[in-house]
């Protein structure tokens, strides 16, 4: 993985220096509430419902041990003992103070980690595949180019003031685990049929308020051009996007107030003033950057004997079995799997991980996994270099520290915001909602009947666990002064591997409800689900393909007699 | 006279404005009306003037402010004034606000699009924990807000000594230098 070189540690240390002058200067009265809440969400620093919340990046989901544990330790010295991972493959502590904020970034410094960039107007923490670089599907590797356009957009002179917060994806399988036509730019990395490689460029999706498919505005950038056109995009948008309503300020306002045709004609115009003076990324650039994931030291496996041992495992413990099914996935690599930690047993908040939990995957990373972790956008942990033969002993392990709820992809693999119990933004409580949801399916046979599907609870129309694009989403609401829930049905963002569904945005199912009444419904989408499922050359239909081909008004009847 | 900081030093800012921004804050003391014309007054020295004033009366201001300037605001088409560029000494963005980047944009296409090589000038609602990013862009000076800021902005110059990106005066990415 990217190893921090002087020029990337004199940067975040020099960070680190600026934003303590810029805390001492707030706490002096200096600097106004106004003037610091850039300057503060710009290192991640947000002011919450009951204490600041920082946000720590995670490029592209990838850490090390060494960062675990140091994690760990910031968890139990400044916080209360945990974190948690947030849909966008970034850490967030819920209670550190002020004061402490520069003394954290500064122990996180030391293990080439930052709060850069994790909030505020400018170019967020890019996100990316989880399984990059070890997907069986996987055209290009994408982590090369995440950390080019990391380096670039990181402290960017020109972007640090947009009109409002600027998210970019990158995926390079044939499957987009990264949600790229959700984000403000999303790339998808292909190969050219002479096998240049480049990408599909997709601008202006998003959720929140007004939930937008992105749009593709080129069907092919060659990659030497990545950065000048990332430039291009990024200019228009900070020139033209608007100021005057926070609501209207993404970038998917824009493309949709000029138009696609009108947008990239723009894009083209101010891209083909400025490609040439920027520098193109070499091939040499590409394999630089390409050389900072050298592939690991893989053993030779008899992938026979292996397998068979598996499958004889599997039988003898059919909980390891249904693990194997559920938790773990294969690898380019014959012999090799990548293992998903699971945080969502019952009873968990969605995405927390205490200190100890951190040090655990740290020691397993270590063992099983070259040292490397990688954080999801679905808040689970994955362990992407596992050698088959370790699997029993990893799922052990695993078990033992309550990573190996074999649930992924199931229903009570929930994706939950914060809400009302930390964010100060939200019109209701998600986490209990999520509690509610994964204590009643706890019966692993019934979850793996209902197969795959997604469930995901925000707060409010910030949409931070991407509820529009869950099979079955969960909105908290405000219906004066109550707390009320939303749900709509058959959202979908190609990201659990359906490639066979389109991206999608729910329909909402009707009015909202009570916290009380949720289960019963949830309960009577999925009876509904069950009853009307068929199946279709052995094959059971999923709960988004049953959706579709039935629509909401089936649904519907059942929830609301 | 107020200060700026320009070119990384704290000087007197010898321009007037004509026709300011409307909360600009150098206002009061420097600000000059031009004169009616045919009265035959001595030229006007130095002066910034607003877009209005010089689309609508650019003969007349060539004829009596030497050297000239003018100040546009962040989502400004350039366009209007392309062909001017030349005439200008000093081309200042306004920035209604800190929060408002438009004019980080504008200057780096002034700077790297248009070539522009004169003075180029941030005035208006700046923080001094801009500075390096405004240096960044192609802003050689700036007229902070609060002139207690002054010192505080001179020293934020020097915020970084690396950056990743090519950018104005600095004309090789970090891929490159590495
Ligand atoms: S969705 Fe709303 S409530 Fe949830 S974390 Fe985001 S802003 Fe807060």
């Amino acid at each position: 993985m990217y190893l921090y070189d002087k020029y990337d540690h004199k940067l975040v240390q020099e960070r680190v220096e600026q934003f303590e002058r810029q805390t001492a200067r707030f706490i002096t009265g200096d600097l106004t509430d106004e003037q610091f809440l850039p300057l503060r969400l710009q290192n991640g620093l947000y002011i919450q419902r009951h204490a600041p919340m920082l946000r720590i990046a995670v490029p592209y989901g990838m850490l090390r041990t060494a960062q675990l544990k140091k994690m760990a330790h910031i968890c139990r010295s400044y916080d209360k003992g945990y974190c948690h991972i947030t849909t966008r493959q970034n850490l967030q502590l819920n209670w550190p103070s002020i004061e402490d904020v520069p003394s954290i970034l500064s122990e996180l410094a030391h293990v080439e980690m930052h709060a850069i960039q994790t909030s505020g107007n400018c170019i967020r923490n890019i996100t990316s595949d989880p399984f990059a670089g070890v997907a069986p599907d996987e055209i290009v590797d994408s982590r090369p180019y995440c950390e080019i356009v990391r380096q670039w957009s990181t402290l960017h002179p020109e972007f640090a003031f947009l009109p409002r917060k600027f998210k970019i994806a990158i995926s390079g399988s044939s499957t987009d685990r990264a949600a790229t036509a959700f984000h403000d730019i999303g790339l998808q990395l292909i190969k050219s049929e002479t096998g240049a490689v480049g990408c599909k460029v997709f601008v202006g999706g998003g959720l929140g308020r007004t939930p937008i498919i992105a749009p593709v505005i080129c069907d092919f950038l060659p990659e030497q051009f990545l950065l000048s056109y990332l430039c291009a995009i990024l200019r228009v948008y900070n020139r033209f996007g608007r100021r005057d309503n926070k609501y209207k300020a993404r970038i998917k306002i824009l493309v949709k107030e000029m138009g696609v045709a009108d947008f990239s004609q723009a894009v083209e115009q101010e891209w083909q003033d400025i490609k040439s003076n920027y520098s193109l990324l070499s091939p040499k650039d590409i394999t630089q950057a390409q050389d900072y994931f050298s592939t690991p030291s893989y053993q030779p496996i008899d992938i026979r004997s292996t397998d068979a041992q598996l499958d004889h495992m599997a039988l003898k413990h059919p909980a390891f079995g249904r693990w194997l099914h559920r938790n773990v996935s294969h690898h380019k690599v014959p012999g090799y799997r990548s293992v998903t930690l699971s945080l969502k047993p019952t009873g968990n908040a969605p995405g927390d991980i205490s200190a100890e939990q951190l040090e655990t995957v740290a020691h397993l990373a270590e063992h099983f996994s070259f040292g490397e972790i990688r954080t999801t956008h679905q808040q689970n942990i994955v362990l992407a270099d596992v050698n088959s033969n370790d699997l029993f002993t990893l799922w052990q392990h695993a078990q033992s520290a309550g990573f190996a709820t074999p649930n992924i992809g199931t229903l009570t693999d929930i994706i939950c915001c914060p809400g009302g119990d930390y964010c100060a933004l939200a019109n209701a409580k998600s986490i209990p909602i999520a509690e509610k949801i994964q204590n009643t399916y706890d019966d692993i046979d019934y979850l793996y009947d209902l197969g795959e599907i997604s469930l995901n609870i925000s707060g409010c129309m910030n949409a931070c666990a991407h509820h529009h694009v869950a099979n079955i989403g969960i909105l908290g609401v405000d219906k004066k002064g109550k707390e009320f829930y939303q749900v709509t049905l058959g959202g979908n963002n190609n990201s659990r591997g359906s490639t066979n569904h389109k991206p999608a945005i729910g329909k909402v199912l009707g009015k909202a409800f009570p916290a009380d009444e949720i289960p019963n419904v949830i309960d009577c989408v999925l009876t509904t689900y069950l009853q009307h499922r068929i199946e279709e050359e052995g094959f059971l239909e999923s709960f988004l393909d049953t959706y579709e081909r039935i629509g909401m008004p089936i649904f519907k009847e059942h929830v609301y007699v | 006279m107020s200060k700026i900081i320009k070119d990384g030093d704290i000087v007197e800012d010898d321009w007037n404005y004509i026709d300011p921004p409307r909360d600009f804050h150098t206002v009061t003391p420097t600000t000059v009306t031009p004169q009616p014309p045919c009265t035959g007054g001595a030229a006007i020295p130095a002066a910034i003037v607003s877009l209005d004033h010089w689309l609508s009366q650019r003969t007349q201001l060539l004829a009596e402010i030497s050297p000239v300037g003018i100040w546009l605001e962040g989502h400004v088409d350039v366009s209007l004034v392309v062909d001017d560029l030349p005439f200008f000494d000093v081309i200042a963005i306004y920035f209604p606000s800190f929060s408002d980047g438009r004019g980080f944009s504008l200057g780096n296409q002034l700077r790297e699009r248009y070539t522009f090589q004169g003075e180029l000038r941030a005035i208006g609602n700046l923080l001094p924990d801009q500075m390096y990013y405004l240096h960044r862009c192609g802003f050689n000076a700036v007229d902070v807000t609060n002139p207690k800021d002054l010192h505080l902005a001179r020293e934020a110059l020097m915020d970084f000594s690396n950056n990743y990106q090519e950018s104005w005066g600095e004309d090789k990415p970090i891929f490159r230098r590495r």
